[in-house]
């Protein structure tokens, strides 16, 4: 038997690898469907593929919330291969040590080699693998090509694996660790260019695990071809998944009933006249309660755009080495972003910067210490009475440390006052760039005229302790990261004379009496918290103290609502009670995050305003009157409608398939290598979400749906857009999300069926409506 | 094969892939031992799957991407194996013509 081409093993390879999920790291965590790459099957083919293959049932149970006992993996295996399960266990177990090991820094590898050349460079002497494979097989490891490719070939020969089953080989082995493989994918295909983390990647992993198998094999380990037992069949009978199939489809249509019959009946309360000021949050499905509430406060228009405001920036903080990606993942940044001291504040910078310095040098201290054999004793001894006695203060009164932990760095850290601004030269962004962002940040959310005095651009983020999977609270559109600075680095360029005067000859006529502001929603507390207030003219600052006290109303009165279905927040200790939660290092749940999803809605606010949505539905601002060749409507259909599809995806399968494409119980979590969490003390990098985000206790609180598309617009250019966009005819012909669309105010909606035809959507067709919503 | 004096001929592979697929091609490419490659992103145009759009607004990943690789012919076979291979299971569409080029140390270092 010949060895197959390195170019076929690389396709096969990555064919095999669309039934994986690309997991970000903790630092940019954020969500994805994770069967994206299979989207061209459709929602029922990818579900049944993918299922087949992980042995997993990825359908809602037939009883959709409430159900004892959790959904998740089946144990279909059949008898006869149990050997060979338990066989490939032990590859498993090797191999995500030996993976932990190598994103640790313990396995070797500092030379840029990747895991394969760590991993062979050290497998002659390691005890894991003779206990595994015996000294012969180790060896036999050990003198495998020095090439991964080379050696994935020569362990295909050995293991008889022909061409015609190089991929199913490849995918069973993936799906045995879809962490790592993840973590693999993630690197290959979306990591940014020149990325320092660990190079492990598919084929590394690949070459690894089959090297291993063939050892094992040649030693008469398992039977020929049986290592690891392929194809799982998912549990339950056809009749069961037809019968999940219609309740799922009909909780879907029980949804559409609701929304459509609540957006018939806005109660647009909004005074007549132009609004005292515009705040602009971004599209989470958890600023609509904000917007509500606040529009209930005060004269103030809200409106819904993507957290990044546009700008796909990397960005540079003040004295940082690194830079951080503020954009959705879907987007190469393209401009660069840094903090700068305001004029006149540079001693207060300067100070801050030598004592986030010392503070550096004192952690890297730290960890040495307690990294080195010897030292780690001495330093208990030496810290543990004051780190102890700061565990028990932060224990017993998370919200007083937190308090104090604040002051502190606000005294000691505090950089003073600073701005965001384009990086000077090529790499920041020239006028015309700044004047093309900000029209099409406008136009796309149709602010293109009566612009309020103030306009404030508030980003949005979580604070919350101790919880490895922080990022996936913060902003998505930000990458995971906080979306203070697009909104400050937005406010600048809309406050420019030269952008607005560009901006007026394009019929975009922003008044000199209207200042934009930046401002932050911390999603955990309510506050929303106004920023750079040292550029604020006099002249508006007393609109904005108002603005504030409205802000501060509607906080209580959102806290209160979503204190109801947050558990331990039942008491109503009100803001303090959700303040604690936020520097609470005990706390699992800071917040439900995006649990409830179900639904976005792209129209002017005319159509929800004064509706409670329950917090379930992503809205974004836009008017097809402002929009007439449909431009906007694209951007918006191609990108944040993918991105809300991915997060409510992310939900979904984290929610019918916990054990599989959710993270586990965060109780147990340990960090591995900054990078991911694992169950107890080893095993597969977990994917997807923590149970605590999806679940209270067994039940469900997140309602598995599939996202609901409400679009306002004329349909004929809705379908126009789709016709043009594959993504779009895969999403919407595939059954991953729904669509329905109405031309105008008034108009019927209508319902794109996959293929493309449209039905006038009836109330009376749809099921009764179900007590599924808030 | 036209002589053409004082060049080198070689195979020019161009490809055109969703942009999903792009990092997989350049891989196949670097593997085959080419020593440069060019990738244009967001490419546009009508193919027998209908009118592709170019660069959207916010999504630099659901385009069209074109990558041209010149490398000397003996290393293409396998190349052209390996995206053969590949587009019996993706579209995409894969254009191999014969050039010359004056500087052959661009192309065989």
């Amino acid at each position: 038997m010949t060895g197959p081409s390195r170019a076929s093993i690389l396709v096969d390879l990555d064919e095999a690898a669309r039934f994986v999920p690309p997991m970000w790291p903790l630092s940019t965590f954020v969500a994805v469907n994770p069967l994206w790459d299979l989207r061209q099957l459709g929602f029922d083919g990818a579900i049944e593929a993918a299922g087949t293959l992980y042995g997993a049932d990825l359908l809602p149970p037939p009883t959709p919330t409430g159900d004892p006992v959790p959904p998740g993996r089946s144990d279909p295996t059949p008898d006869g291969s149990r050997a060979a399960d338990r066989a490939s266990a032990a590859v498993d177990d090797v191999l995500t040590r030996w993976c932990a090991a190598f994103v640790g820094g313990q396995l070797g590898g500092g030379d840029g080699g990747g895991f394969y050349a760590a991993w062979r460079a050290g497998i002659g002497h390691d005890p894991a693998a003779r206990r595994l494979a015996g000294q012969r097989g180790r060896a036999a490891m050990a003198a495998a090509p020095a090439d991964a490719v080379a050696a994935i070939a020569v362990a295909l020969v050995e293991l008889g694996v022909g061409d015609g089953g190089r991929t199913p080989a490849f995918a069973a082995r993936l799906a045995r660790t879809p962490g790592w493989a993840g973590l693999a994918k993630w690197r290959a295909q979306w990591a940014p260019p020149g990325t320092g983390a660990p190079r492990l990647t598919l084929v590394d992993l690949m070459a690894v695990r089959l090297t291993v198998e063939a050892a094992l094999h040649a030693e008469g380990f398992g039977d020929a071809g049986t290592l690891p037992p392929l194809v799982r069949a998912p549990g339950g009978r056809d009749t069961d998944r037809e019968l999940q199939r219609a309740e799922l489809t009909a909780c879907e249509d029980r949804f559409r009933h609701w929304l459509l019959t609540a957006l018939d009946h806005p109660s647009d309360d909004r005074p007549a006249g132009p609004p005292a000021a515009q705040v602009v949050f971004c599209i989470d499905v958890r600023s609509e309660g904000m917007r509500r509430h606040l529009e209930a406060a005060g004269p103030y228009e809200t409106l819904g755009f993507a957290g990044f405001f546009g700008l796909p920036a990397r960005f540079r903080p003040l004295g940082a080495q690194g830079t951080v990606d503020l954009c959705p993942v879907l987007v190469r940044p393209t401009v660069d972003l840094i903090e700068v001291p305001a004029g006149g504040e540079e001693a207060p910078a300067a100070r801050a910067l030598g004592a986030l310095a010392a503070r550096g040098a004192a952690a890297a201290a730290f960890e040495t210490g307690r990294e080195h054999p010897v030292g780690s004793f001495l330093l208990a001894e030496l810290t543990g009475p004051v780190l102890g006695a700061a565990a028990l203060a932060r224990t017993v009164a998370p919200s007083w440390t937190g308090r104090l932990r604040s002051w502190a760095r606000q005294r000691f850290t505090s950089p003073g006052l600073t701005e965001v601004v384009p990086e000077a030269g090529d790499r920041g962004m020239s006028l015309d760039e700044q004047v093309h962002y900000a029209a099409s940040a406008l136009s796309t959310m149709g602010l293109v005229r009566g612009f309020a005095p103030l306009v404030v651009l508030t980003g949005h983020g979580a604070t919350s302790a101790n919880n490895p999977h922080a990022s996936a609270l913060d902003c998505g559109a930000c990458g995971g990261n906080r979306g203070v600075v697009s909104a400050r680095a937005a406010a600048g360029i809309f406050n420019r004379d030269e952008v607005r005067a560009a901006l007026a000859a394009q019929g975009i006529v922003i008044p000199p009496s209207t200042w934009f502001v930046a401002g932050e929603h911390d999603t955990v507390t309510d506050r929303v918290e106004v920023l750079d207030r040292h550029l604020v003219p006099a002249s508006h600052l007393a609109g904005l103290e108002a603005l504030e006290r409205a802000i501060a109303d509607a906080r209580v009165a959102l806290v209160a609502e979503r204190s109801a279905d947050l558990p331990g927040a039942a008491g109503a200790r009100g803001p303090d009670g959700v303040d604690a939660r936020a520097v609470d290092w005990a706390q699992v749940r800071p917040e439900w995050g995006l649990a409830g999803n179900a639904a976005i809605i792209v129209g002017p606010r005319r159509m929800t305003a004064g509706v409670t949505l329950g917090r379930r539905c992503f809205l974004h601002s836009y008017d097809a009157a402002t929009d007439p060749d449909g431009t906007a409507l694209e951007t918006i259909l191609t990108a944040p409608v993918v991105v809300a599809h991915w997060i409510n995806a992310q939900y979904y399968f984290s929610t019918v398939a916990p054990e599989l494409f959710g993270a586990g119980d965060k109780t147990v979590h340990n960090v591995v290598g900054g990078i991911g969490v694992v169950t107890g003390t080893g095993g597969d990098l977990r994917i997807g979400l923590p149970r605590q985000s999806v679940f209270d206790g067994a039940r469900s609180v997140h309602e598995p749906l599939r996202l609901q598309v409400v679009v306002e617009a004329p349909v004929a250019m809705v379908d126009r857009t789709i016709r043009r966009n594959p993504v779009l005819g895969d999403l919407f012909d595939g059954d991953w999300v729904h669509l329905v669309a109405r031309d105008a105010p008034g108009s019927p909606w209508s319902r794109r069926l996959p293929g493309g035809r449209w039905i006038v959507w009836e109330r009376s067709n749809t099921e009764e409506v179900g007590a599924v919503h808030a | 094969m036209p002589d053409h004096p004082g060049l080198m001929a070689m195979t020019k592979v161009e490809v055109v892939v969703e942009g999903t697929d792009a990092p997989l091609v350049e891989q196949l490419v670097t593997q085959a031992g080419a020593s440069g490659f060019t990738a244009v992103s967001n490419v546009s145009g009508l193919g027998h799957g209908g009118y592709h759009q170019g660069r959207l607004q916010f999504n630099d990943r659901n385009a069209l991407s074109l990558l041209i690789v010149v490398l000397p012919s003996e290393r293409a076979d396998d190349l052209i194996a390996g995206l053969r291979h590949l587009f019996d299971r993706r579209p995409g569409v894969l254009l191999v013509s014969d050039v010359w080029v004056s500087r052959l140390d661009y192309f065989t270092s």
